[in-house]
């Protein structure tokens, strides 16, 4: 009796303490974020809606410069192009570690120096970021709040709360060339931003790059790697060279096959430094790489 | 602001239920004894847990503003304890004033990591008036608590020594009403922080890109005097709920200021416990408690611009203080501070109101828009 008194004295505290964490789980399991079609959805995404069972054969992974230059399905691979914007390998193994991703037979990772940054900004929004501690809708906060307050304003407008329809996006492609001009101001940008960076900021992404080949063998995953192009008007500098360096050691001592196309792509197949003319370059590509990917291991 | 980041709110809720839990399950086994000497842990953990830096700071500072008590406690004679309590008092502040003045002269190098320094700061000083005015010891653990006191740590409610050790010695059961209470307001007070302020936000940046003119003029006052309302009462009404839980009652900082009749009455409405810190430590203290109406102007406008420039150092700061400064000024020329609500007409009464109301908008503009944007604002007062 004095249990039931105590109940009802807490009866406030109880019910919302289970409607928040019953909130909470049912909206982590249902994700609606992902399909809703008024918010601009990250790379990752946008992958889970064209494949919901997010299981794959063979995958071909990396960052945008894998998603501008790999066409899926173009040839008869059956690699799916997993570029996602911002992509580390540290990104990787945490996305299969925590089972958002499954790999059955084939990996290859799309490398460039900036695939081993931990300093490199990443979309905050992808899922494996999300902590313990964190509800679902603070997780989602950012664009749930843009969402609110722009489609106030767009009303304002005398336009619709739902300002905008995401219901035809994709991951981003690069069409065309950079001039001359704005291609030099790109390479600055990526010289002063990444120019002098070391070993020390890549620690834990070559410990996930360790991490992953272990959990490939584990799994009985095939893994290899594969050097994305560097458009040839670009050095590259000492910082990324050491880095790159670094990484093919590592790759090495583990056995892990590294195929070079660093200066593999002619210049007039580039967009900018690294990312592809999705039109010319990425057809090139595909073609150029899609023999090696087919090898049998 | 620890309270609107995920990771450090976790932590804060955490430990106040921790410390829920164990208070409710050591006032079973032992009714006499009191656990709120042990939140200091959860003070230094949460310290810890942002910033060792910060962690050493507060250490630092707590054992040396405590030895300054000591010594302030064993002084004799009248002349040396008033000098040693002015001299104390001063080096209580001096961070805050050499962090203050590091951002006016940026060759001084910034050497103190300080987060809530700008309250904490004032809950030592008044920690020096205890023991100077109250003649009475402060025992370190007490301190270090008063000091640190996690709920109010980053921006108040300001404690006074006075008030805390009150609930610190017997604290107020955690009942189920107490906690039922607690957890409404500080759902109030996020929803303020959080939804009303950011809608607000929009709201301002729509009108400020409208033609102003008076309707959009007075818009803006009232969306900027809500905006700071919100975003200040929300955090009090956070701090304090968080505080319930850890049986301390935090007073209140915001009373209903849109029923002040006038500035006086206002600033005991409005940021209560700033405003009456800088009331009771410095000008009443410094002039007596019987003012002459001269004396009362002086005090109400030097008020203002001390807490103008506790905010910031800035020749746009004075200004402020001396804008606000100036009501309370006239007020007390002109015996118009106090209002006494059922001796006055309804309608003198609710338009003191509003004007007081109206004024203090006006100030508010100056926390949201730039001078520039300020004086276009008041130009449109007068544009139809």
């Amino acid at each position: 009796m004095r249990f039931v008194k105590a109940l009802g004295r807490y009866a406030f505290l109880l019910l919302l303490a289970a409607a928040l964490l019953a909130g909470d789980l049912i909206l982590t399991k249902i994700n609606p974020v992902k399909d809703m079609t008024c918010v601009w959805r990250n790379d990752f995404e946008l992958i889970q809606v064209a494949n919901p069972d997010m299981t794959f054969d063979k995958v071909f992974y990396g960052s945008s410069a894998v998603t501008a230059s790999y066409i899926e399905g173009r040839n008869d691979t059956g690699y799916a192009n997993l570029g996602i914007d911002y992509g580390t390998v540290k990104d990787l193994y945490e996305m299969l570690e925590q089972g958002w991703v499954t790999i059955n037979s084939d990996l290859v990772i799309g490398m460039n120096e900036i695939f081993f940054l931990d300093t490199l900004p990443t979309n905050e929004t992808y899922p494996w970021h999300r902590e313990w501690y964190e509800p679902y809708v603070y997780f989602h906060r950012d664009r749930l709040n843009r969402l609110i307050t722009l489609g106030l304003d767009s009303m304002m407008d005398g336009g619709s709360f739902f300002y905008a329809d995401t219901s035809t996006q994709q991951r981003t492609v690069y069409r065309g060339a950079l001039s001359d001009e704005d291609l030099q101001k790109s390479i600055d940008s990526m010289v002063e931003r990444f120019g002098n960076v070391t070993l020390d900021d890549c620690k834990e992404n070559f410990a996930a790059l360790e991490q992953l080949v272990a959990y490939c063998e584990e799994h009985g995953i095939r893994l290899r790697g594969v050097w994305m192009p560097w458009n040839e008007k670009m050095e590259i500098y000492p910082a990324a060279q050491a880095i790159m360096d670094h990484a093919d050691e590592m790759l090495a001592e583990m056995g892990i096959e590294v195929l070079d196309l660093t200066r593999a792509v002619p210049v007039q197949y580039f967009h900018d430094t690294g990312h592809l003319d999705y039109d010319t370059g990425a057809p090139w590509f595909t073609d150029f790489i899609d023999p090696w990917l087919a090898e049998e291991g | 602001m620890w309270y609107l980041q995920v990771d450090t709110l976790t932590f804060i809720l955490g430990a106040t239920l921790l410390y829920g839990v164990l208070a409710a399950v050591a006032g079973r086994i032992w009714p006499n004894r009191r656990l709120t000497p042990f939140l200091l842990v959860f003070d230094l953990g949460l310290l810890l847990y942002v910033s060792r830096e910060l962690t050493a700071f507060y250490v630092v500072y707590t054992l040396v503003t405590y030895a300054m008590l000591r010594v302030l406690k064993a002084a004799k004679g009248e002349g040396l304890r008033r000098g040693l309590f002015v001299v104390f008092c001063l080096l209580c502040a001096s961070p805050f004033l050499y962090a203050r003045f590091a951002l006016l002269l940026p060759v001084l190098p910034a050497i103190f990591t300080l987060v809530g320094f700008a309250y904490n700061m004032l809950k030592a000083i008044d920690a020096v008036f205890y023991v100077y005015y109250a003649d009475k010891d402060i025992p370190l653990i007490a301190y270090a608590n008063f000091l640190l006191f996690f709920p109010v740590m980053t921006s108040g409610p300001i404690l006074r020594y006075r008030d805390f050790e009150q609930y610190y010695l017997k604290p107020r059961p955690v009942t189920a009403p107490v906690a039922t209470a607690a957890v409404k307001r500080f759902i109030w007070g996020m929803f303020q922080k959080m939804v009303l302020v950011a809608l607000l936000s929009q709201v301002l940046t729509r009108l400020l890109e409208a033609r102003l003119c008076l309707p959009v003029s007075l818009g803006l006052i009232v969306v900027c005097y809500a905006s700071l309302f919100f975003d200040l009462s929300g955090y009090s009404d956070i701090a304090i709920s968080v505080a319930a839980f850890t049986g301390f009652v935090v007073p209140e900082n915001f009373k209903n200021p849109l029923s002040a009749a006038s500035f006086t009455q206002f600033w005991r409405k409005w940021h209560v416990t700033l405003s009456d810190w800088i009331r009771e430590h410095i000008f009443v203290v410094v002039n007596g408690k019987r003012l002459s109406k001269w004396m009362g102007a002086a005090i109400g406008m030097g008020t203002m611009v001390v807490m103008s420039l506790w905010h910031e150092f800035s020749i746009g700061s004075i200004l402020n203080g001396v804008y606000m400064g100036s009501f309370l000024a006239i007020e007390n020329l002109f015996g118009l501070s106090t209002v006494d609500k059922r001796r006055t007409s309804k309608w003198i009464f609710w338009g003191r109101c509003l004007l007081v109301s109206f004024f203090f908008g006006i100030n508010a503009l100056s926390f949201y828009m730039d001078a520039g944007q300020l004086f276009e604002v008041l130009k449109g007062l007068v544009r139809l």
